[in-house]
């Protein structure tokens, strides 16, 4: 233990430990000790006049105590939960052994309630040489607990290396950064070593109808409301219709684009229901309802979805749902960096990315193994005999029969099912003379009903069915059976089945492993919901390429010079942008002040529009004019515009006026940072003449008369007062 | 790293920005050449996780040092 208690605080804590039996009552007392500062002895002591007055130390104290590295008597810690009595036996042992190991197997696949507990449990089997089982407990838990992940970093870094390898390409409607920092260890608990590129910021359309090259695995496309269709209030209720039916045709036709081209699939989440309407009652049906709105984007994402193989998608309410409705957005977050998920959510969606990608690589589990008693009915075949079993119609034999449609609908979806039961052979008799069960003895492909031990019989299935072991579940309402699975066979997928049986349906359910994510294509076929529509639309559907979407965009580029009202915001550009920036020159508001009133200066910048709405100033240059020759000290960009020309339009617009007004030559330079490999090339691109690199920046220059001038086809430029 | 620094945000700024040196109250994104405005998110998410608080946009805004950080998890009771 690091430091201990010394002084006048060593003599309080010294009189508040005397009096503990005292203090169980005014509880806040014990609660606020630093345990770790405490010595053992003194804890023992505390202990044994509690037992003294004859009073039980409460969970709450004993939790503290054991958190705080003390190991107890196993007997204290009956009522209190196994992740808590693992940790207590974890802080005697020096080395642990067989038995601590099966515990810590089986902890390892287990939610966990307490944060303190777990983040001690994960200290704890690492420093005990459990790392694996650190590993484990953390990767179960990251999703509430992601500060788990933490301790064991170069554990996860070292374990990942050894699995399959994913590279991955992300776009995004909105910022997507936070969310691929949680996708490494969602995938990682999926058993995937992900790379990742990211797209440009706000870049979906041009990345859709251009793949970047590069070998991707696959897509994740990750789709937010406010970033795809934002919400303006002065919109009329008609434009905002045709707007956001405009960008759905975009969006699928270019996804349809995307899966016609592409071998990789792309992921992408359905649009989440907001938290609150803006048309009130009726926002599901309005034309400005949010609802309305959201359900538009997902029905057109579904019915794409089912004409496409190479597209699928999750689904957000799936994804979201531990999760509070108003929880799946942290609006700070939103306004700070237009992040549209909260971290939390995030992290949801990620692991529902990598449960896909999972099942698109190894396909969904195809053997679910099933325990007999208490799991397939209720009862127990060997006391109640056949007539005692609980199944049918009837509460609480109602639940085992919904189960058992469970069951039969994952077996029509192609799964094998088998029996492990430790149990009288004549057991499987319950499937012929049951009434109320209704499922049949040739339902299972295999059946083990016997005394060995189950993790030895199921080795044995998967030889005879010959799959591997990873792609097994097993369901069993035994913690004992489920604990010696995990120890002895962990590839096989073994949940911890809820007690309740009214809770297993939907929890089944609700078990990703079981998903499957497409169907052959007569399966398709047979059972798509939008058979007739895509036969409609398949007449009309028409190939876009990105010259038609730049085309169609009808994009406008209003240039203009600095004054005061603008100047805030070109300081604040120069400020932030990091991407597209060729000089990266920070010019604050007092050096764009001085260059506004400098007669040999030009501070231009663009405001750009397109027929989805207008973006603001969206470019900006600064230019030092000495005669015939002009410098362009800076141009930048906001990620919002890159990838449409307008860059080319600004550059010819200032090109073409500084040679109006006499000049020459104009020189610009590329200074590269670890942000703005973007632009590495644009001169060059735009018929500029490379000259030598000095001091990291790269030269050129543009000779009137010589060099080409750019200019957009795809960009209509306005400069009304040009001077 | 002087006492006043908590340990739980040395290893935060160890975690987010790879920053090992000295933390001071008086420590700002100047001396943190990653504390950009990028992993400022992921430093505000981080807190609020490992901390359990909610912090405000205000709050967002007000971290702009690590004694400022100390300032906000008192101001909660974190």
């Amino acid at each position: 233990m690091a430091k201990s208690y010394s002084g006048d605080m060593e003599i309080l804590i010294d009189t508040v430990l005397a009096q503990a039996p005292a203090c169980l009552q005014n509880r806040a007392l014990l609660q606020s000790i630093d345990w770790t500062k405490v010595e053992s002895g003194k804890v023992a002591n505390m202990l044994t006049s509690l037992d003294e007055a004859k009073k039980k130390a409460p969970p709450w104290l004993l939790t503290a105590l054991v958190v705080a590295g003390h190991s107890i008597a196993d007997q204290r810690l009956e009522r209190l939960s196994l992740p808590l009595k693992l940790l207590n036996r974890l802080n005697s042992a020096d080395e642990p052994d067989e038995a601590l190991k099966t515990t810590a197997a089986d902890v390892g696949a287990r939610i966990i309630g307490d944060k303190d507990t777990a983040l001690a449990l994960v200290k704890q089997l690492k420093a005990k040489g459990l790392a694996d089982e650190a590993l484990q407990l953390a990767l179960t838990n990251r999703e509430t607990m992601p500060q788990l992940l933490r301790p064991v970093a170069a554990e996860l870094k070292e374990h990942v290396e050894g699995f399959a390898a994913a590279k991955i390409r992300v776009l995004g409607t909105s910022t997507t950064q936070p969310f691929v920092q949680d996708l490494a260890p969602a995938f990682a608990a999926s058993g995937f070593n992900v790379s990742i590129d990211e797209a440009n910021f706000g870049e979906v359309i041009p990345e859709l109808l251009r793949p970047a090259s590069g070998d991707y695995d696959a897509y994740v496309l990750m789709l937010d409301l406010e970033g795809f269709h934002p919400h303006d209030g002065r919109q009329e209720t008609d434009k905002n219709l045709t707007m956001l039916t405009e960008r759905i045709d975009l969006l699928t036709s270019s996804l349809a684009s995307f899966a016609n081209q592409s071998t990789a699939p792309l992921f992408l989440n359905t649009l989440p229901l907001p938290p609150a309407p803006v048309v009130g009652f009726m926002d599901r049906h309005h034309a400005d309802g949010m609802a309305a709105s959201v359900a538009l984007v997902n029905s057109a994402l579904a019915e794409l979805a089912s004409q496409h193989n190479q597209i699928i998608l999750i689904d957000s309410f799936a994804a979201f749902s531990d999760l509070a409705p108003t929880s799946w957005t942290d609006p700070k977050m939103w306004y700070y960096g237009r992040i549209p998920y909260s971290a939390e959510a995030s992290r949801a969606l990620a692991t529902s990315f990598a449960l896909a990608w999972r099942a698109e690589k190894r396909g969904p589990a195809k053997v679910l193994v099933l325990d007999l008693d208490n799991t397939m009915w209720g009862g127990i075949f060997g006391e109640d005999g056949v007539t005692g079993l609980q199944c049918g119609d009837d509460f609480p034999g109602n639940a085992f029969k919904a189960m058992q449609n469970e069951f039969l609908r994952l077996k029509k979806q192609g799964m094998i099912l088998a029996i492990l039961s430790k149990n009288d052979p004549a057991a499987i008799s319950a499937f012929t003379d049951h009434p109320g069960i209704i499922m049949k003895e040739d339902d299972f492909v295999a059946h083990r009903i016997n005394w060995v031990p189950k993790p030895q019989n199921i080795l044995e299935l998967a030889s005879e069915i010959n799959v591997g072991l990873d792609s097994f579940i097993f369901l069993d309402d035994s913690p004992h059976e489920r604990e010696a699975m995990r120890a002895l066979a962990p590839q096989v997928l073994t949940p911890e089945l809820p007690d309740d049986p009214a809770q297993r349906p939907g929890f089944l359910r609700a078990l990703a492993q079981t998903w499957p994510i497409r169907l052959t294509d007569e399966d398709a076929q047979r059972s798509s919901m939008y058979l007739a529509r895509r036969k409609a639309s398949e007449a009309q559907s028409s190939a876009t390429s990105f010259e038609d979407y730049l085309a169609g965009l009808q994009q406008k580029l209003l240039i203009e010079e600095v004054n005061a009202t603008t100047l805030p915001r070109i300081a604040q550009m120069h400020q932030k942008t990091n991407q597209f920036n060729l000089t990266t020159k920070r010019y604050d508001e007092a050096d764009i002040k001085e260059m506004m009133d400098d007669a040999d200066a030009m501070v231009v910048l663009g405001q750009v529009s397109d027929k989805f709405g207008d973006h603001g100033i969206s470019i900006c240059a600064t230019v030092a004019i000495n005669g015939k020759e002009a410098e362009l000290k800076t141009l930048l960009m906001s990620c919002r515009v890159i990838g449409r020309e307008v860059e080319v339009a600004f550059l010819g617009a200032i090109l073409e006026n500084l040679a109006a007004h006499g000049v020459k030559t104009l020189k610009a330079s590329y200074i590269p940072t670890e942000k703005n490999v973007i632009v590495a090339d644009f001169y060059g691109d735009q018929g500029l003449e490379k000259g030598e690199t000095i001091n990291n920046a790269t030269l050129y220059s543009w000779n009137a008369g010589n060099s080409p001038l750019p200019a957009s086809s795809f960009v209509q430029t306005l400069w009304p007062a040009k001077t | 790293m002087s006492d006043d620094i908590r340990p739980e945000i040395a290893e935060i700024f160890e975690d987010i920005f790879e920053f090992e040196g000295d933390l001071s109250l008086k420590t700002t994104p100047e001396d943190v050449p990653k504390w950009d405005s990028l992993k400022h998110i992921a430093l505000v998410t981080t807190l609020e996780t490992n901390f359990d608080i909610s912090l405000s946009m205000d709050e967002m805004h007000e971290i702009q040092s690590v004694g400022d950080i100390h300032t906000i998890l008192e101001r909660h009771g974190a």
